[in-house]
């Protein structure tokens, strides 16, 4: 277990284990997959072997608006959004679900709207029952990873700046006392503890503090004692 | 294509393997094709116009299934195949029934997670096999398996489901090994000196050709009680039994939708048929009638299609029923697979296959199922009542 926040700096973000990956598995019939497609012998294909696979599936068109939130994957065929201009506005970075782009062609122009969407995954027409069951667990298990990635960096990106608040602070408190660096963190750690707040709360009111007097930190705290 | 009015032949390709290491079996296949076909001609064959086999041994290599599935489409000019036994020598098939748009009519027990327009399955999927063997090991013996099988993936997927299925009902895999399938017999001689030290309640077994006999005589010689520690198979047959001898087999298990010893009145008219023609030794297992069952549900397709236009053949068979020897079958429109009876057999002293357990009612294939719940097969016990 982390004994200190800091640690969090140290330990990657824990790989999938054996047995949430067999959890996934056993769990295929339990997803919700919405396709989005016109309606076609190709879509019926696929629909099928959705129905084999056991997994609960709707199929619409145009795209809703909204993706209802129970949905846990979405299939959506990408030449109609380009050609057809339909609507699909799908949050490629905060996605409300796994995708899987259903493409017929290659080109540039289509592998560029792929990327843009942000799919976990592709399928290809004509439909080929082969691959779809994987690709199903594969963009479930890419959106987990990519989500759990996410807010890893997220809490990073937190302590990290945290981080530069608190060097910042103690050099703002360090340089307006004439004291050292590791006195001015006690004396912000002390301060903490009176108020009942965090280090990174008394840092960032230092930090404001300094701003609002405008406190000039060229200045050499050695120089002002003369 | 052909005309329905045209009298010429219907050809069919068979492709088993009368050598290599899975010939045993699938010489058993080849009997099961050459006389449900023979039935078909001395009815009346397709409206009058005859069934021909175009044959060719396949040498248990999936290399050859691949290349002679191609020679019997491309040069023969055969729309539909009977033919492979292991999973591999049928995923070698696949890709050549699918290019030519052929169709291959694949009658042995897999591990699932397939569906190909080009493929018809005539044999059991887990949730028509394992699933019932997994809960009569449980209720019968125990909650500790030792799942022994050949090295590849059949073998390996049927012992994934049946550690799934126990695990889930509080059960344990106290050991899992895979063997190649040419294993020396000191191997599998030492590989029951570990089960032994393992004590499990029971051993889940799908070795795959002669190396089943070998297993169950390492058994045997080891001094093993079946009545406390059976072997429990998907696999092992009345073929494999009467190569390894009946008394190393007697008390062992194995879970299947048909045995010889099967009671039912197409059953023993068929033994009877079959006898009349090869002998009173004559002998039937799992994937023979898988194999009888497809010749007659493509006949029959055939008759009613008039043409062996795959697409309208295809659309002819799937739906369609045939009175099996284990009981009345259908080909389910969904997956391609066939609605079977699961029974769960015992070796006897004279090598028969004894109905120990059977089910109310054809279980729906479901070649998709990953999560093997508690789940109500519809079995019950069988008490006497089994065909010679």
């Amino acid at each position: 277990m982390r004994a200190t926040p800091d640690d969090d700096l140290e330990v990657g973000p824990q790989p999938r284990s054996h047995t949430s990956i067999s959890e996934l598995i056993r769990n295929i019939r339990a997803l919700r997959i919405l396709v989005l497609t016109p309606p076609s012998p190709e879509a019926e294909e696929l629909l099928m072997h959705l129905q084999r696979i056991g997994c609960r599936f709707n199929r619409m068109w145009p795209p809703p608006a909204q993706i209802p939130g129970e949905i846990d994957v979405v299939f959506v065929a990408v030449r109609p959004i380009i050609e057809d201009k339909v609507e699909f506005d799908w949050a490629a970075e905060e996605p409300p679900a796994c995708l899987i782009a259903v493409v017929d062609y290659e080109n540039p122009l289509v592998v560029e709207q792929v990327l843009r969407m942000n799919a976990q995954a592709v399928i290809g027409l004509p439909v080929r029952p082969f691959g779809i069951m994987t690709n199903v667990l594969l963009s479930v298990a890419n959106l987990k990873r990519e989500r759990r990635l996410r807010k890893h960096f997220n809490r990073l990106y937190a302590k990290l700046q945290a981080r530069n608040e608190i060097e910042r602070a103690k050099s703002i408190l360090a340089a307006s006392r004439g004291i050292s660096a590791e006195r001015a963190y006690q004396l912000i750690r002390e301060q903490a503890m009176n108020k009942r707040s965090t280090v990174e709360e008394i840092a960032k009111i230092i930090i404001s503090a300094e701003e609002i007097f405008n406190i000039d930190l060229t200045e050499k705290p050695d120089a002002a004692k003369l | 294509m052909s005309k329905p009015d045209s009298q010429e032949p219907f050809r069919i390709g068979v492709l088993f393997s009368e050598t290599g290491i899975t010939a045993a079996m699938e010489r058993s296949m080849l009997q099961a094709v050459t006389f449900a076909v023979e039935e078909v001609n001395a009815t009346g064959g397709i409206d009058g116009r005859e069934l021909v086999m175009v044959r060719y041994d396949a040498g248990s290599d999936p290399v050859y299934y691949n290349y002679l599935a191609e020679q019997l489409i491309v040069s023969d000019g055969v729309r539909v195949l009977f033919g492979c036994y292991r999973s591999s020598t049928r995923k070698a098939v696949i890709p050549v029934v699918e290019r030519h748009n052929a169709l291959l009519m694949y009658p042995a027990q897999y591990e699932g997670f397939e569906y190909s327009k080009n493929i018809i399955y005539g044999g059991a999927v887990a949730n028509q096999n394992n699933a019932q063997l997994g809960d009569y090991l449980l209720k019968n013996f125990g909650a500790r398996v030792f799942i022994v099988g050949s090295d590849y993936i059949w073998p390996r997927e049927a012992g994934r489901t049946l550690s799934d299925l126990i695990s889930l009902q509080k059960g344990e895999t106290v050991g899992e090994v895979y063997m190649s399938m040419d294993v020396p017999q000191e191997s599998l001689t030492e590989l029951v000196a570990r089960i032994r030290s393992a004590a499990p309640d029971a051993i889940f077994c799908n070795l795959v050709g002669p190396s089943i006999g070998l297993f169950y005589r390492a058994y045997a010689a080891a001094g093993l009680d079946p009545a406390r520690m059976p072997i429990a198979s998907l696999t092992t047959s009345e073929t494999d039994i009467a190569a390894m001898g009946a008394e190393f087999a007697e008390g062992h298990l194995t879970s299947a939708p048909y045995f010889q010893s099967v009671g039912t009145e197409a059953n023993l008219a068929c033994l009877a048929r079959l006898r009349a023609k090869y002998g009173a030794d004559a002998r039937t297992n799992m994937c023979w009638e898988a194999v009888y069952s497809q010749v007659h549900l493509v006949a029959q397709a055939l008759r009613s299609a008039g043409t062996d236009n795959v697409d309208v053949l295809r659309r002819a068979l799937i739906g369609s029923e045939f009175d099996a020897p284990q009981g009345r079958i259908r080909i389910d429109p969904e997956t391609s697979h066939t609605y079977l009876w699961p029974r769960i057999g015992r070796a006897d002293a004279t090598g028969t296959l004894e109905v120990i357990q059977d089910s109310i009612r054809p279980v729906k294939p479901d070649p998709y199922l990953t999560s093997h719940q508690a789940i109500d097969w519809g079995m019950r016990d069988v008490s006497g009542g089994s065909a010679g």
